[in-house]
């Protein structure tokens, strides 16, 4: 008789209680899945938003003027100024925004940038169906994957916002990232659309040389103290320190959730070693040693985490994809993913958890005097 | 040498004024193969006795020799291992496990043992045939009755081969006409393979059927009959 086919015997005595300790185990895992997935999810996501953004962010220190659906801006000529910093490759003055469309389209984001200053950016991006914008496109737009998708827009058809009709030049293919749901403009369009006149939410710069963006950006600090530069690594690392915070509050989360499926386990085990009390001790006076039960009682509750653990597995594939495609309808961006470490950890964790809560009830069972044990009523 | 020797064996439980002497001054010895019981009113001392003798609880003080060596002396890991191989248990209320088939409730013990599965089964398979369970070797002890439980129980104790069989009130659960088929069988086992059996009963004309009854009273040998053994 092999201590694994035992134990998996044992747990089949209280079959409801067993089963019930399960789904407790189950869901909790199946939460800290969840979880994970959005991890991985938001993970990818930044590593992607790599993609969008400058090496140098540069806008207007506090304090300046300030313009609704521009925050606070500043002069785009600012633009001609920095191109002149010793080691600036392009100077990009951009309005960033997000807007909703007239009928009845999804949120989206605009990016308002010169054409030939968007190829830093949409440069490696493949155009799906149309063409790129060029510097002779007015009222042209060219949308990101998610954003054409939910839309149902095509090159070619119309997108409006704010009363103004663009053409779609083209649709740009799946990235998985922000930029699917962007729409990208011509800056001086935007401008007219906004009513802003020559005026920039901010101004993106890319350095020849990236080992030199921070000297770039004292070199603008001290020339324009009224400008606020920042590195775009900074940005993405802001960025980052936010999406671990995120990450710190869904490990809280998952803790409790596994907390209380721990404490479910270790109350079912201890349950069901104290029935069992006379049992140890019969075995233990047959000549099984104290080893032996503690090992029993633990394979016991790790099998039982396990099996929770597998079956939550199950039920988080099932309730990340369906969350993931919630949101990604509803808002348009993949914020879940699942990959072969999400599994992988939530079966560590559920292994980790029932390790824990056998030890006590394994110790306190294998502990106890056998004559006792036989007494026990 | 006795198989069992207690030489001056007492045991006192609690402190102070709640002192309990179960057993004062006991001195024993059982021959091996000896087929035996040990009768007394309640609290008189039998199963602290059987206990001792059995290493699930040491004694106070005295001396316990098994097989000649002093078991008051050893190691909790040398105790498990002479329970394991020289020894069997048989309990009033069988202490099977419910789970397990007879043949796996009787397995188990022969795997503590270290034996492989198809030497488990085999061993196994030959201690339910021979104390009449050869064709209930798949059923669950919730699928069996009481006289048949404690067959198993007396399988599970014969599995290693052990010298010396420790019963509890073995028919302390039984009717009367089971109870008598199970000391049958002891009788049985203790003829043909030369086991000793030690037997703590209430039942009188259980004891009557060992050749041997030690009776106790407030935890002292207060009187002690043999009988030729036929």
């Amino acid at each position: 008789m092999r201590l694994l086919t035992f134990s998996l015997k044992n747990l089949g005595r209280r079959k409801i209680r067993t089963g019930l300790t399960l789904l407790g185990i189950a869901i909790a895992i199946a939460f800290a899945f969840v979880l994970f997935s959005v991890s991985e999810g938001t993970e990818a996501l930044v590593g992607n938003a790599k993609r969008l953004g400058p090496d140098i962010d540069v806008k207007i220190a506090e304090g300046g003027e300030f313009q609704a659906g521009l925050g606070s801006y500043l002069d785009d000529n600012y633009a001609t100024a920095l191109a002149g910093i010793n080691g600036v490759r392009t100077a990009a003055p951009i309005i960033l925004s997000g807007a909703t469309g007239d009928e009845g389209q999804g949120f989206t984001f605009l990016l308002g940038m010169a054409p030939h200053d968007a190829k830093e950016i949409y440069g490696d991006l493949k155009i799906s169906e149309g063409r790129s914008l060029t510097d002779n496109d007015n009222f042209a737009i060219e949308l990101g994957y998610r954003i054409s998708k939910m839309n149902s827009v095509n090159a070619g058809d119309n997108f409006s916002f704010r009363g103004a009709n663009f053409e779609v030049a083209g649709t740009l293919t799946e990235t998985g990232g922000v930029v699917d749901l962007f729409g990208l403009i011509p800056l001086s369009t935007f401008q007219s659309v906004l009513g802003t006149g020559n005026k920039a939410s901010n101004i993106w710069l890319w350095v020849e040389d990236n080992e030199n963006a921070k000297v770039v950006v004292s070199e603008i600090e001290n020339r324009y103290p009224e400008l606020k530069a920042t590195e775009g690594i900074t940005i993405l690392k802001q960025t980052e320190d936010f999406m671990k915070f995120g990450d710190a509050i869904r490990v809280v989360v998952a803790g409790i959730a596994l907390l209380i499926g721990a404490l479910a386990a270790m109350n079912t085990v201890t349950m069901s070693t104290v029935e069992r009390t006379r049992e140890f001790g019969a075995m233990r006076s047959l000549g099984a040693s104290n080893g032996y039960v503690f090992k029993l009682v633990l394979i016991e509750s790790t099998l039982l985490c396990t099996i929770g653990g597998l079956l939550g597995c199950l039920l988080g594939y099932v309730g990340s994809m369906v969350i993931g495609r919630f949101i990604s309808n509803f808002i348009g961006i993949d914020i879940v993913a699942v990959t072969l470490r999400t599994p992988l950890i939530a079966i560590g964790i559920a292994v980790t958890v029932g390790v824990i809560a056998g030890i006590y009830p394994a110790w306190r069972i294998s502990r106890q005097q056998i004559v006792e044990s036989l007494r026990y009523e | 040498m006795s198989l069992v020797e207690l030489k001056n064996v007492s045991k006192i439980y609690g402190l102070g004024q709640a002192r309990v002497r179960a057993l004062d001054g006991v001195t024993l010895n059982i021959e091996k193969g000896e087929f035996m019981s040990i009768m007394g009113p309640s609290g008189s001392g039998k199963t602290t006795l059987l206990n001792v003798v059995g290493c699930l609880d040491r004694p106070t003080s005295g001396e316990v020799k098994i097989g000649g060596r002093d078991v008051t002396q050893m190691s909790v890991g040398e105790l498990n291992a002479l329970r394991l191989r020289k020894l069997g248990f048989v309990f009033q209320t069988f202490n099977l496990v419910p789970t397990l088939t007879a043949l796996e409730n009787v397995e188990l013990r022969l795997s503590l043992a270290g034996l492989n599965g198809s030497e488990q089964r085999r061993q196994a398979t030959k201690l339910l045939k021979l104390v009449g369970l050869g064709g209930r070797l798949k059923h669950r002890p919730n699928q069996m009755s009481a006289g048949e439980r404690q067959r198993i129980a007396i399988a599970r104790a014969l599995t290693n081969d052990p010298e010396l069989v420790l019963a509890d009130e073995p028919t302390g659960n039984l009717d009367t006409t089971i109870g008598r088929e199970i000391i049958a069988l002891m009788r049985d086992l203790n003829r043909k393979f030369e086991k000793t059996f030690i037997i703590v009963t209430h039942n009188p004309e259980v004891a009557r059927t060992t050749d041997r009854v030690v009776i106790l009273k407030d935890g002292k040998i207060a009187k002690e009959e043999r009988k030729e053994k036929r």
